[in-house]
């Protein structure tokens, strides 16, 4: 195969405003929004660019599709090379579906002919069949990605570009997009994705590269770069307030309440020991547990500590988890410790949900989701405890 | 440089997003494209009611109403095409930061748009003067000459000017002024001949004299001079290759400092 996409030492930089002292001075400084960065991308490779925000990744996609001029180092694209970067691009709130089908379809570059023999494909997978005449202010943002997901996906250039377009579509059509785009990669199409859904990516992508601060710091398959992904997210993503899963309502319980200080690992009898070192400052009834999902974030198992609960009366508290390690049968997992503060709740409510495997309960999974968004993580490099 | 008004490619950009132009300009509006007949219609009323009759024009230029009609409908196109095409990088700002496409586009369609306008604004002009019973003559063909030498001119310091405020968000506050200004010492609703002949080359200075000079001559006295387009062409010719050079000269740093 050879390089359809050569970038050799390509850096940005940008002129930010760090000061406004008064009206005509201004202090600046440079950014480098891409520092020396150099990399190749072959024909029918599937790459998703993944990175914190600001990390460089839409710049990156900008100077590819020649919207930014470098400031030096060189591109080199081969095949021709069209995209979206952002939903609803050059719609007019006041048009109909339809016109800004043929505006966006110009805007990227499509031939008016072109665009008026796919308009009815468009819309069929964009589904949206019955507002193609309304005015684009009624539509959701839903529909509004749907619709530019559409047109772009549509277009028959050899690599397509694609930057958080589908971050409004629901679950079912962001399924369906990504079928779509993989079918379209089977076939010979180049693909350059920027997301941070990681369950389309993983199984879509076969090659990912993890921006940081405008440098390259991974570049390879996705058990190879998420983990580092996870890694830089760990310092993030703390534990923030979890709320009480019943009553939607906040438990008397803060970050600042009870800590995770530290967590061991080791190996043992085919079981994996986790030890949760706790820091806590006020005395209360907790209840911990872990969860464990694989990289796309699809969750594995839960555990919890079953009956006991575990009453914190000490400033650190050690609890020792057991999993089998056959839970472990893939090199990488993140582990999802949460705590609940069972105090100002009655113990029956909370315990059950714990003892039983998650995805036998379709009831206990909403609410187990709920839990997902307030809780953080850690990644752990399972193959390093095995070997 | 230039090349890019070869290809067949750009000329369906300026279709599609003329078009976009017109179609945002008027929807949801009752009446729709018949808006357009409006501001020519008025000016119809002040150049003969309120000029013609009431300040008495008409007692020194003879055809006063088609006189000062002709006037309105040069600047009308001018200031149009200053006033919007100097605006619309600004207001096309997403569209220039997310997406690859000459960005000549963007005002060459908005000057575009106006062309609609004219073209209401000649019809006008010939029922008027069907109806005023002046005789027709070979030379009014060139009054289209003269609407290509008004779009010349106004989108080339358009251009610039959209350019400029691409930087400096000051330009666009400070056009309504000038252009208000610039109103007064343009002959519109008077003769050149009135000025006196020391500060006649200050009026020429001013593009746009000139151009409502030509519509004159071939709408309203069909004077069969064809040198008379000399000037114009030059002046034109001269703001448009400096007006598109420093447009594509900063082209590229548009989407950054906008």
């Amino acid at each position: 195969m050879e390089n359809i996409i050569t970038v050799a030492n390509l850096t940005k930089y940008f002129k930010k405003r760090i000061e406004q002292r008064h009206f005509f001075s201004n202090k600046y400084e440079y950014v480098n929004a891409l520092d020396n960065i150099s990399f190749y991308v072959k024909e029918a490779e599937s790459l998703a660019i993944i990175g914190k925000n600001g990390s460089g990744k839409s710049t990156l996609l900008k100077i590819l599709l020649g919207v930014y001029k470098p400031t030096s180092g060189e591109i080199k694209i081969s095949k021709t090379i069209n995209g979206i970067l952002d939903s609803g691009l050059g719609f007019h709130k006041d048009l109909t579906g339809y016109d800004n089908i043929l505006i966006l379809g110009k805007i990227i570059g499509l031939s008016v002919k072109e665009i008026k023999q796919k308009i009815d494909e468009i819309v069929e997978f964009a589904e949206l069949q019955h507002y193609i005449y309304t005015p684009l202010k009624h539509y959701s943002n839903g529909m509004i990605s749907r619709l530019s997901f559409s047109i772009v996906s549509l277009s028959q250039a050899e690599i397509l570009i694609f930057d958080e377009v589908l971050a409004f579509g629901d679950i079912h059509f962001q399924q369906k997009a990504y079928q779509y785009l993989k079918k379209l990669n089977i076939n010979g199409r180049t693909l350059l994705i920027v997301s941070h859904y990681m369950m389309g990516l993983v199984p879509l992508c076969n090659r990912f590269i993890l921006l940081d601060k405008g440098k390259i710091t991974a570049d390879g398959p996705s058990y190879e770069v998420l983990p580092k992904y996870y890694d830089s997210l760990v310092n993030v993503l703390q534990f923030a307030q979890v709320k009480d899963i019943h009553n939607n309502k906040k438990v008397n319980f803060s970050l600042a309440d009870l800590v995770i200080e530290e967590i061991k690992l080791s190996l043992c009898n085919n079981y994996i020991i986790i030890e949760l070192k706790i820091l806590t400052h006020r005395a209360n009834e907790y209840d911990i547990g872990i969860v464990i999902r694989d990289l796309s974030e699809q969750n594995i198992t839960t555990i919890s500590m079953k009956k006991n609960n575990i009453n914190v009366t000490d400033t650190i508290k050690s609890i020792v988890f057991q999993v089998p390690l056959e839970f472990f049968n893939i090199k990488h997992v993140l582990l999802y410790p949460y705590i609940f503060c069972l105090k100002s709740l009655e113990y029956k409510i909370f315990h059950e949900p714990f003892v039983i495997p998650l995805h036998n309960h379709d009831e206990e999974k909403n609410s187990w989701q709920r839990i997902f968004d307030n809780i953080g993580f850690v990644n752990i490099p399972v193959q390093i405890i095995v070997s | 440089m230039f090349k890019i008004f070869l290809k067949k490619d750009f000329w369906e950009y300026v279709w599609v997003f003329t078009w976009r132009e017109l179609k945002i300009k008027y929807t949801q509006t009752y009446i729709g494209v018949f808006w357009m007949i409006f501001p020519p219609f008025m000016a119809l009323f002040i150049a003969s009611f309120f000029f013609g009759n009431l300040l008495k024009g008409s007692a020194q230029i003879s055809n006063y109403t088609l006189f000062a009609y002709c006037g309105m409908m040069g600047w009308y196109y001018f200031s149009y095409l200053i006033t919007y095409t100097s605006i619309s990088l600004i207001q096309n700002m997403d569209i220039i930061h997310k997406a690859n496409m000459p960005v000549v586009v963007i005002p060459l369609s908005r000057a575009l748009l106006g062309l609609f306008d004219v073209i209401i604004w000649l019809l006008i002009a010939i029922i008027v003067k069907i109806f005023m019973g002046i005789q027709f003559n070979i030379s009014n063909i060139f009054i289209l000459i003269a609407i290509l030498l008004n779009f010349i001119t106004g989108f080339s310091i358009g251009i610039w000017l959209a350019i400029l405020s691409v930087r400096w968000r000051d330009i666009y506050q400070v056009i309504p002024y000038i252009i208000g200004l610039t109103m007064l010492i343009t002959p519109i609703f008077y003769h050149v001949n009135m000025v006196p002949s020391s500060l006649k080359v200050f009026v020429y200075l001013n593009p746009v004299a000139g151009v409502i000079e030509i519509y004159r001559k071939h709408l309203v006295y069909s004077v069969e001079n064809i040198y008379s387009f000399v000037p114009g062409f030059l002046m034109a010719a001269f703001l448009l290759v400096i007006g598109l050079w420093y447009f594509f000269k900063h082209e590229k740093q548009i989407a950054e400092t906008l």
